[in-house]
């Protein structure tokens, strides 16, 4: 036999029948250029040993179960897309409650925002008189009144409310006391 | 488990009891997460791989062969999935030639006679089994990075064992010479005082 049977040998190690084992053995004992190979062929094969003995494990097997059967479970019911909407949002509950939780606090500052701009500048559009009573009081009104217009803006506000509903509100705060 | 309480759960599966299936995944899974992951190299890919496979499985229990014992069959699944699936990380991974410059992030310039640590190993494995042929990485993985015995390997790709050892005879021959041109190639560039 030539050395190249012997290499082929070497490479399948962990398969060979005991007599080509020991034919290989036996042909290793005589042959340094085969040895070498063979210790390279040795080396590479405790590689992939050492990725081979890495435990791969689903982080939460539980979990990981649960997700399984129910997706298996919805094909009898035939909700596959109801099971792997609801897999999905699992996964992503937090990042979405985060994204809306930030939605709505957008939608909230730009309300109360705009609310601010339209009464305390008045500067956007022509005002009703009220609006302009309003703010001159509030420009030059000393701090006991700036504290009572105060509250009374903020008993007015809500989040959704109509701006001329919001100054009907406000004037029937005032109109007893101030207007 | 044993090959008898195997058999009495999946004939249970098979009549809709999802408690007995149950428990055959909860015996399975790991193992066919492993599978998944060695070809797949994305925990999050293999666990869609692995959730694809069980709904098959409970699809098919009809038809399950007794002489095969579940792990195989479902090795069987896995692998058939993994190997015509569309994921990136494996579509990736077969388009992309190793880039040595890219893939020593583990280790610097003095440790290059030493080993490679063990997740660059892994990274440059799984970049380097690309330009096998798809029986020959197939067979690659299965009996070398799982570790599979060869009969339950010529099973899952319905290969005799003739067949099996050529492949891995190439697999390996080829995957050994390609780490050792990795290995010479980034010790050249570590020497290498222009780099
Ligand atoms: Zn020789």
């Amino acid at each position: 036999m030539n050395c190249n049977h012997y290499h082929n040998l070497m490479y399948l190690k962990a398969e060979l029948s005991e007599q080509d084992l020991l034919s290989l053995q036996q042909h290793l004992a005589t042959c340094t250029s085969c040895t070498q190979l063979a210790s390279e062929v040795r080396l590479f094969q405790e590689r992939m040993n050492s990725i081979a003995s890495q435990e791969v494990k689903p982080t939460n097997a539980a979990a990981f179960t649960a997700s399984i059967m129910a997706a298996v479970q919805a094909q009898k019911s035939g909700t596959t897309i109801h099971v792997q909407v609801m897999n999905w949002l699992q996964k992503n509950i937090l990042r979405y409650s985060l994204a809306t939780v930030s939605l709505f606090q957008i939608i909230f500052f730009s309300i109360e925002f705009q609310n601010t701009r339209n009464h305390a500048t008045g500067l956007d559009f022509p005002q009703s008189n009220a609006e302009v009573i309003l703010d001159s009081e509030m420009i030059h009104d000393n701090p006991a009144e700036r504290k009572q217009h105060t509250s009374g803006f903020a008993a007015c506000k809500t989040p959704f409310m109509e701006r001329l509903a919001y100054l009907e509100c406000l004037k029937s705060k005032y109109s007893s006391t101030s207007l | 488990m044993d090959k008898d309480s195997e058999q009495a759960l999946i004939n249970q599966s098979a009549k809709g009891d999802a408690i007995a299936f149950r428990r055959l995944v909860e015996d399975s899974q790991n193992f066919a997460l492993s599978i998944a992951y060695k070809f797949l190299n994305n925990m999050a890919d293999a666990e869609d791989i692995v959730q694809e496979a069980y709904i098959r499985v409970w699809k098919n229990l009809h038809r399950y062969d007794h002489d095969f014992r579940f792990k195989t069959w479902l090795g069987k699944i896995i692998t058939n999935l993994c190997l015509d699936t569309k994921k990136s990380s494996y579509r990736k991974m077969l388009i992309n030639p190793v880039d040595v410059t890219t893939t020593q992030s583990a280790s610097d310039a003095n440790e290059t006679g030493r080993q490679l640590e063990h997740e660059e190993l892994k990274e440059i494995i799984h970049k380097l089994a690309a330009s096998l042929t798809e029986k020959q990485r197939a067979v690659f993985i299965l009996r070398d990075l799982q570790q599979l015995e060869p009969d339950e390997v010529c099973t899952i790709l319905a290969m005799s064992a003739g067949n099996l050892k050529s492949n891995l005879y190439y697999a390996r021959m080829k995957m050994k010479n390609l780490l050792e041109e990795y290995y010479n190639e980034k010790k050249r560039l570590s020497m290498d005082p222009t780099h």
